[in-house]
């Protein structure tokens, strides 16, 4: 699910850097270490324009300036339950592993209804019900998660498909 | 005689409630028989006693022979009373003197007493006999002196005694069996073979069966084995030892010749009394109690053998190959066991090992199966695959609280063909079953009642004391209440996606990881670490904190480097608690103990390597297998050409492969790398640190292409031994010439910077460029640039390459050929085209102007606008402005004086001229330099000294500086161009 959030970082400038582009070297800094990562509850996708950059403060000992900047986001982080849609990263005879964005899940064997079998001997290696839905890597799909796990720089998941609506989308 | 191992296992000891039933009516009917017998004197004449005493002895034998399969049934009674069962009530033992009788006897006389057969435990027949005929006839007498009335009041009373008794008895429920007395007929003990008691049963009940049909009475009772728990043993009731001893003798497999052991009376009830055990089955796991060396190992049950006595463990040997005998011992057979109560320290449990064991017990080893199958017999006993099968007989083993250990089971682990190691979790489950105890609760666990009335309640739990779980319902009608339930009823309850971390029972313990199936109780799940799925029990489990690591007591980590020894690292690919799992630099696995590794000290953080095309690979870059199985991972480690590369979807060794730098593929982008993460804001801006000037010094060697120009020319050495001598150059080396001298005939090798080259014929210096920049080297670079003295020469030639301008020259060495230029190569490919007009110019004055150009040099890029500033003012005041180029300043004003130091060009700044600032060149080129320069500024980059942003500041730098300097204002061209730097809003 998406949420609007704000949030905080500090930032470090090195005293080569003061100048007018002191904002702009932020602004740069922000964009390139906050967007995309993962605090491990949620990830940011999308920084919003407005934001504020407190006074910078300069570290004793090695004059450095620390700014703190207060700024909006888009977050997204997955629920238990949610249904999501991902991309097939790698299939096994276990399971697949669905790159859900930032998100990575595991459906299990278990998770996945029991008409869809393994095939290893396709190229690539799929699973399948001989019929329409073929899950190899690449396929889109859509999975419900049924649990979730993080760490301090990123999610993981278990999905399921065994449930209505979910599986392979027709693309 | 059916000794039935199914029915004694039904119970143990007695059960006696039915039974005594049965006895008490036997016993009523054995006195109602003596009274019958007594009541009815005149039925029987006295001459007929014999015979019926006879005919009674019959009976007996019949009827002990269907005691005999009785007795061996625990369901019945203790045997001692059992012969007072009667089938034929009509008929009765001789003297069935019953207790009411002994008392009324007792009040008679005490001869009564003496003679009961069962008070006499060796009585002697004739006595017996006659004492039977005295008594009955005193009886006899009695009774016929009673009248018939007396007698019915006698009976009446008896019976009512009697049923008020059983009725009490019934009343209370419990009822005692009576135990054996010291007027019960003995038991023996009776060795006899192991394993074959049923045999010698089978035995005596047909020489009892031949007896009866001879007309003999029976000389015992019974006779009966108690199966496992005492093999070996036969016991025997009778009431002589004498009768025992005709019974038995000459019976194959009774060794008569141990002699028989009496069983005391109040031991005798133990004799039916039935251990229970939980029958072995094979590929349970069991203790072993005997023999000492092993007592308390685990052992596996490979077999059971058909006698149900015997059975064949797996155990994990324990032997010390000879290595703690004492070979100067004296040979000791009297002491057959070691003195009591000493400890000898037992060999540790280790798989058995045929090399060992060939090193000092070769005669005692021999090699059973061929091939691949590790059998060996050692010291008379069989060892496979490193266990010793041992045949041990049933009760050597107890298959109670067996509970073992995670090291125990480690040696059990069934290694499958393709090398993974499983256990079997049945068995598993099966040997820990018992340990079910509440301390696998904690409380807050939810859980499952599976069992009982109460099945399918589920809770918390709240406390847990000992085997009780008191637990919290949560759901349905008794919710909120809380109830108390035993620990084996219970199982703990997960949903799938949970988080839990096991926490015993099995191999994977402490592994992490999310559930994805639950069936019964057992659970897949998922692990963090491995990305693999492992089957537990979910008794096992704990619901984990979020993110938790395995095996904390350990200090390496998962995708830790280790040293294995000097040569070797690798990379730990699984911790476990005893073990790490390790993958070397040459993708094997190895498993090693903790202590067997040590830290690797990363002391390369910038490794690079090389991938198949040249390009460099650095840690954290993705690159992808060429050929092979085409995995793609991130480098994680470069250690000497093989990398270690992680992906997480592999799921071999936690994805981690080693694979040679030079089969793989890189997949970044080449010069992606610097650009891709922007500055860094906390260091050093790189804008400034390019600003120290060249930090790569010249390459000493650089190839060399045609005929060495300096071959054939005459020179003078002016250093060194030779100094001053005159010769002619007849070969050069790298950086060495070869002079054939003119004062001796000889050949000298030294330095070409050491020589000056001299006209043959004058005698004058030739000074190749360098007489035309005399002291160009020395302008600021003296220091720098150890190649601008003489070597002018070859450095022109060199710099002739043009692109080494661009190139990684920062130093001096590559200037002269600027000036050199002039005259070859110069106007070559480069913008030097340019550099070559100026040359062309002669005018070297001119390039005084360039002094001041060097000056400003430090500022790189606009050496170019410089130039053409130059051109202008031709100052050498302009000279003069040392150059804001902290670096050239001083040179700079030195280079004036000395001249047309094209230093500037050299200058500093390397980076500017690697990225090739064709802008700059293009000033030279044109000759109205003013504009281009400026247009074409040096690429925005980072590295770049004049990029986008960063340059605002140098511009601005630049402008200040250029203010000062008295060159500017004579030379209004240059400034007139400058507002071409507005395009940069950051200019001003």
């Amino acid at each position: 699910m998406f949420f609007i959030k704000e949030l905080e970082k500090t930032i470090q400038l090195h005293p080569s850097y003061f100048g007018p582009l002191i904002r702009s070297h932020i602004h740069r800094e922000l964009l390139l270490k906050e967007e995309g990562s993962s605090t491990g509850k949620f990830t940011i996708v999308c920084i919003l324009d407005s934001f504020e950059i407190s006074e910078g403060q300069v570290i004793p000992g090695s004059g450095a300036a620390e700014y703190t900047v207060h700024y909006k986001a888009i977050v997204w982080r997955p629920y238990k339950g949610e249904v999501m849609d991902g991309i097939v990263s790698s299939v096994m005879r276990s399971g697949f592993f669905v790159d859900c964005g930032s998100l990575q899940a595991f459906v299990g064997r278990a998770m996945i209804p029991a008409d869809i079998k393994f095939d290893a001997n396709a190229t690539p290696p799929q699973w399948t019900d001989n019929g329409d839905q073929i899950i190899e890597k690449g396929t889109n799909i859509r999975i419900k998660i049924k649990g979730l796990r993080s760490e301090v720089d990123k999610m993981y998941a278990i999905g399921t498909m065994k449930e209505d609506y979910l599986g392979p989308l027709q693309s | 005689m059916s000794v039935d191992y199914q029915s004694e296992s039904d119970d143990d000891g007695f059960n006696p409630a039915p039974e005594v039933d049965d006895e008490e009516m036997a016993q009523n009917d054995a006195t109602t028989h003596d009274d019958d017998e007594t009541a009815a004197p005149g039925r029987q004449s006295d001459n007929e006693d014999d015979e019926d005493n006879e005919e009674n002895e019959d009976d007996e034998d019949e009827e002990e022979d269907e005691e005999d399969e009785d007795v061996v049934n625990p369901n019945q009674a203790r045997p001692a009373k059992r012969r007072k069962k009667r089938a034929n009530m009509f008929i009765d033992v001789e003297a069935e003197v019953d207790e009411e009788e002994d008392e009324e006897e007792d009040d008679n006389d005490e001869i009564v007493d003496e003679v009961h057969p069962d008070d006499l435990l060796e009585p002697t027949g004739a006595d017996l006999d006659d004492r039977h005929h005295r008594q009955f006839d005193m009886q006899r007498q009695v009774q016929a002196d009673k009248d018939a009335e007396q007698i019915a009041k006698e009976y009446d009373e008896k019976y009512r005694r009697r049923e008020a008794q059983s009725a009490r008895r019934g009343a209370y429920g419990a009822v005692h069996a009576p135990a054996p007395s010291v007027s019960d007929p003995n038991i023996w003990a009776v060795k006899v073979r192991p394993g074959k008691e049923r045999e010698v049963v089978m035995a005596i009940q047909k020489r009892m069966d031949e007896a009866a049909r001879a007309g003999q009475r029976a000389k015992i009772y019974s006779a009966f084995e108690r199966g496992g728990t005492m093999s070996g043993y036969l016991y025997v009731e009778a009431d002589a030892k004498q009768d025992m001893v005709e019974v038995i003798e000459n019976i194959p497999n009774v060794f008569m010749g141990q002699g028989q052991m009496a069983i005391e009376v109040k031991e005798r009830q133990d004799l039916l009394r039935k251990r229970q055990r939980t029958p072995l089955e094979e590929g349970k796991f069991v203790r072993m109690l005997r023999p000492p060396l092993y007592k308390g190992d685990l052992a596996k049950v490979v077999e059971v053998h058909q006698n149900g006595l015997d059975c064949t463990v797996q155990l994990v040997p324990r032997l010390d190959y000879g290595l703690g005998e004492d070979a100067n011992a004296a040979v000791d057979n009297k002491r057959k066991r070691p003195a009591f109560g000493r400890n000898v320290e037992r060999p540790p449990q280790k798989l058995f090992n045929d090399s060992e064991a060939r090193k000092k017990h070769m005669k005692f080893l021999t090699q059973v199966g061929a091939g691949n199958q590790r059998a060996f017999t050692y010291k008379n006993e069989d060892y496979q695959n490193g266990f010793l099968l041992k045949e041990v007989k049933v009760n050597y083993v107890t298959s109670e609280n067996v509970n073992p250990r995670m090291e125990e089971m480690q040696f059990f682990s069934v290694t499958a063909a393709d090398g993974t190691e499983t256990l079997d979790l049945l068995a598993v489950q099966a040997a820990q079953k018992a340990a079910t105890s509440g301390s696998a609760f904690v409380s807050g666990d939810t859980v499952e009642i599976y069992e009982g009335e109460q099945k399918g309640l589920r809770g918390t739990t709240v406390t847990v004391t000992g085997d009780i779980v008191s637990i919290k319902v949560t759901e349905g009608d008794l919710k909120g209440r809380r109830i108390d339930a035993p620990v084996r009823t219970l199982r703990k309850l997960f949903r799938d996606g949970d988080h839990v971390k096991v926490i015993g029972g099995s191999k994977y313990i402490d592994e992490v990881g999310m559930i994805t199936r639950i069936k019964g109780d057992k659970v897949t799940l998922l692990c963090d670490s491995t990305q693999t799925e492992i089957v537990v029990f979910s008794k096992d489990l704990k619901r984990a904190a979020d993110s938790a690591t395995l095996g904390d007591e350990s200090k390496y980590n998962i995708y830790d480097m280790v040293q294995i020894d000097n040569a070797t690292i690798g990379m730990v690919v699984k911790v476990d608690r005893e073990v790490l799992r390790v993958l070397d630099q040459n993708g094997n696995p190895r498993t090693l103990l903790h202590t067997q590794v040590t830290d690797h000290f990363d002391n390369n953080r910038n490794a690079v390597a090389t991938d198949r095309d040249g390009s460099e690979i650095r840690k954290d870059d993705t690159v992808k297998e060429h050929g092979g199985e085409n995995r793609q991972g991130k480098v994680h480690h470069i250690h000497r050409g093989a990398l270690f590369v992680t992906n997480r979807e592999i799921l071999e060794n936690a994805g981690v492969w080693v694979v040679r730098s030079a089969n793989v593929v890189t997949m970044a982008a080449k010069s992606g790398r610097t650009q891709a993460a922007g500055p860094d804001l906390s260091g050093m801006n790189p804008a400034m640190q390019n600003q120290n000037g060249g930090v790569m010094p010249p390459p000493t060697t650089r190839p060399q292409f045609g005929r060495d120009k300096l071959i054939g020319k005459t020179v003078t050495i002016r250093k060194g031994n030779y100094k001053g001598l005159l010769g002619i150059v007849k070969d050069t080396m790298n950086d060495e010439a070869r002079i054939e001298l003119h004062t001796k005939n000889k050949q000298v090798t030294v330095k070409k910077d050491i020589l000056t080259i001299k006209d043959p014929l004058t005698g004058n210096t030739i000074d190749v460029g360098g007489s035309r920049f005399p002291n160009r080297s020395r302008g600021g670079y003296s220091g720098a640039t150890p190649s601008q003295n003489g070597p002018s020469w070859g450095n022109s030639s060199r710099s002739s390459n043009g692109p080494s301008w661009g190139g990684a020259t920062p130093s001096g060495g590559r200037t002269p050929g600027w000036g050199g230029g002039g005259r070859t190569a110069y106007g070559g490919a480069t913008s030097y085209g340019g550099a070559t007009a100026y040359g062309g110019d002669g005018s070297r004055t001119a390039y005084g102007g360039d002094g001041s150009r060097t000056a400003y040099g430090g500022a790189t890029a606009y050496g170019g606008n410089d130039g053409s500033r130059t051109a202008y003012g031709g100052f050498n005041s302009g000279s003069r402005t040392p150059g804001w180029g902290a670096s050239s300043s001083t040179t700079a004003s030195k280079s004036n004086l000395s001249a047309p130091t094209p230093g500037a060009y050299n200058p500093p700044t390397p980076a500017p001229y690697s990225a090739p600032t064709p802008g700059a060149y293009g000033a030279y080129s044109a000759p109205t330099p003013g504009g281009p320069p400026m247009d074409a500024p040096t690429p925005g980059n980072f590295t770049a000294p004049t990029p986008g942003d960063t340059t605002g500041q140098y511009n601005r730098g630049y402008g200040g500086y250029a203010a000062p300097t008295p060159a500017a204002a004579p030379t209004p061209g240059a400034w007139a161009e400058t507002p071409g730097m507005d395009d940069d809003p950051r200019y001003d």
